[in-house]
């Protein structure tokens, strides 16, 4: 099965996503509440999950979200364990959250994600707004 | 029938069953009567046994799925609890964005004064309460004398200095519920609920005469920066239109008769407080 290149434009309520199964980059950037948060990230997990059980490169998850909903929160939850069960099978893979500088009160909700995972969960700051981080 | 043993006296047993096959009691009477309780007894300790075996399966079944479900229950508590706590900050943060965001768009960047659009907000209502309740409330516009020169003569940054510590000199002399805000450049809007005319004047008048008794040092001057590294004594004033709100009349027209009247000060020679007729 050949993995498909993700490619979503950003939303006024969904982020951008971009994954590719060449160099396992998997990012997203912008808020997240989507109206139907299933219907949102279900490709998403799927597109995970057939790259961690299809290719043996690293995975790597680039993040830029300042404002996600609650069904988001969950999503997110649900990729970081998958994340870590590949981790635990030893998988490489690995997190950077990008956070603007101007909103430090971010930093807390990433930690409380990061806590749960074992494999590299960088949280980096970035000070231009533009600056997407990669 | 051997395997199971007796669960109180294994000697009682042992005699029993010797006497029950013990050839000099084969012709007692009561042989039969006593065996075949016996055998019955046996049997039903066996059963109970099986019995309580089969219960024990199901009880150490039971036990150990529980531990399962109550694992997997907790993990699936902790799970919820963890994404409301996240969502809760989430929560948390949007609503102190907002606040920040509704500070910016009624606050002025540079002083933090309520600006423009919070004044007249504030002003439409005052002018609700008075047409409603017969309460007054008077409008001071006051414009910093030669700031224009002040900034040339001083610099950019020295004038947004001085717009800054005249909004806390302002604001410092007002009364709780009055307020103070930027109507625009070196202008200031004071709104002060249930002051009438004279009595605002007054206000005014002590406002400007404080303004003025302050010296105003700033730095060296811009314009003689090549002959003095000293820094350069200024004075400053304000002059100030005045008008109580006047029933029957918009608003609009109360604040365009305080701004003649503050035009009116400028032209007396400004540093000076006029009153709307």
């Amino acid at each position: 099965m050949v993995l498909a290149t993700l490619d979503q434009e950003q939303t006024k309520n969904t982020p951008a996503v971009q994954a590719d199964p060449v160099t396992g980059l998997f990012r997203m950037m912008g808020d997240s509440y989507p109206e139907n948060s299933f219907e949102f990230f279900a490709p998403l997990i799927e597109w995970i999950e057939a790259f961690l059980e299809t290719n043996t490169e690293a995975l790597t998850l680039e993040l830029n979200i300042a404002y996600m909903n609650t069904s988001s929160v969950k999503a997110m939850m649900d990729i970081f364990d998958l994340m870590e069960e590949a981790f635990q099978q030893g998988r490489k893979v690995q997190v950077a959250w990008f956070y603007d500088s101007r909103n430090e009160r971010v930093v807390e909700m990433i930690e409380e994600f990061q806590e749960d995972c074992s494999f590299i969960f960088e949280i980096k700051k970035i000070n231009d707004a533009c600056d997407q981080g990669a | 029938m051997n395997d199971i043993p007796f669960n109180e006296d294994d000697t009682t047993q042992q005699e029993l069953e010797r006497l029950l096959k013990d050839p000099a009691l084969r012709d007692n009477p009561l042989l039969p009567i006593v065996s075949q309780l016996y055998q019955k007894n046996r049997q039903q300790e066996q059963r109970l046994d099986k019995l309580l075996k089969i219960a024990d399966g199901f009880d150490s079944l039971i036990k150990g799925d529980q531990q399962t479900l109550y694992k997997r229950y907790e993990r699936h508590i902790k799970r919820l609890e963890k994404i409301a706590h996240i969502s809760d900050l989430y929560q948390k943060d949007i609503i102190q964005l907002n606040e920040q965001l509704q500070h910016i768009s009624t606050h002025d960047p540079l002083t933090d004064l309520p600006n423009r659009r919070y004044l007249m907000t504030r002003i439409k209502q005052l002018t609700a309460l008075a047409n409603r309740q017969g309460r007054r409330y008077s409008v001071m516009l006051l414009d910093l004398d030669y700031f224009k020169l002040f900034n040339d003569y001083y610099g950019h940054e020295t004038g947004d200095q001085v717009l800054c510590e005249m909004a806390q000199l302002l604001t410092a002399r007002l009364r709780t519920f009055d307020i103070c805000g930027r109507w625009g450049g070196e202008e200031f809007l004071l709104l002060l609920p249930d002051v009438i005319l004279p009595e605002a004047a007054e206000i005014g008048k002590r406002m400007l005469a404080h303004v003025q008794s302050r010296d105003w040092h700033y730095g060296k001057s811009l314009a003689l920066a090549s002959q003095t590294d000293q820094p350069q004594p200024a004075s400053l004033s304000f002059s100030a239109g005045i008008a109580t709100y006047q029933l029957g009349e918009s608003f609009e027209e109360t604040i365009r008769r305080a701004d003649n009247a503050m035009y009116q000060a400028k032209n007396q020679g400004r540093a000076c407080v006029v009153s709307a007729a």
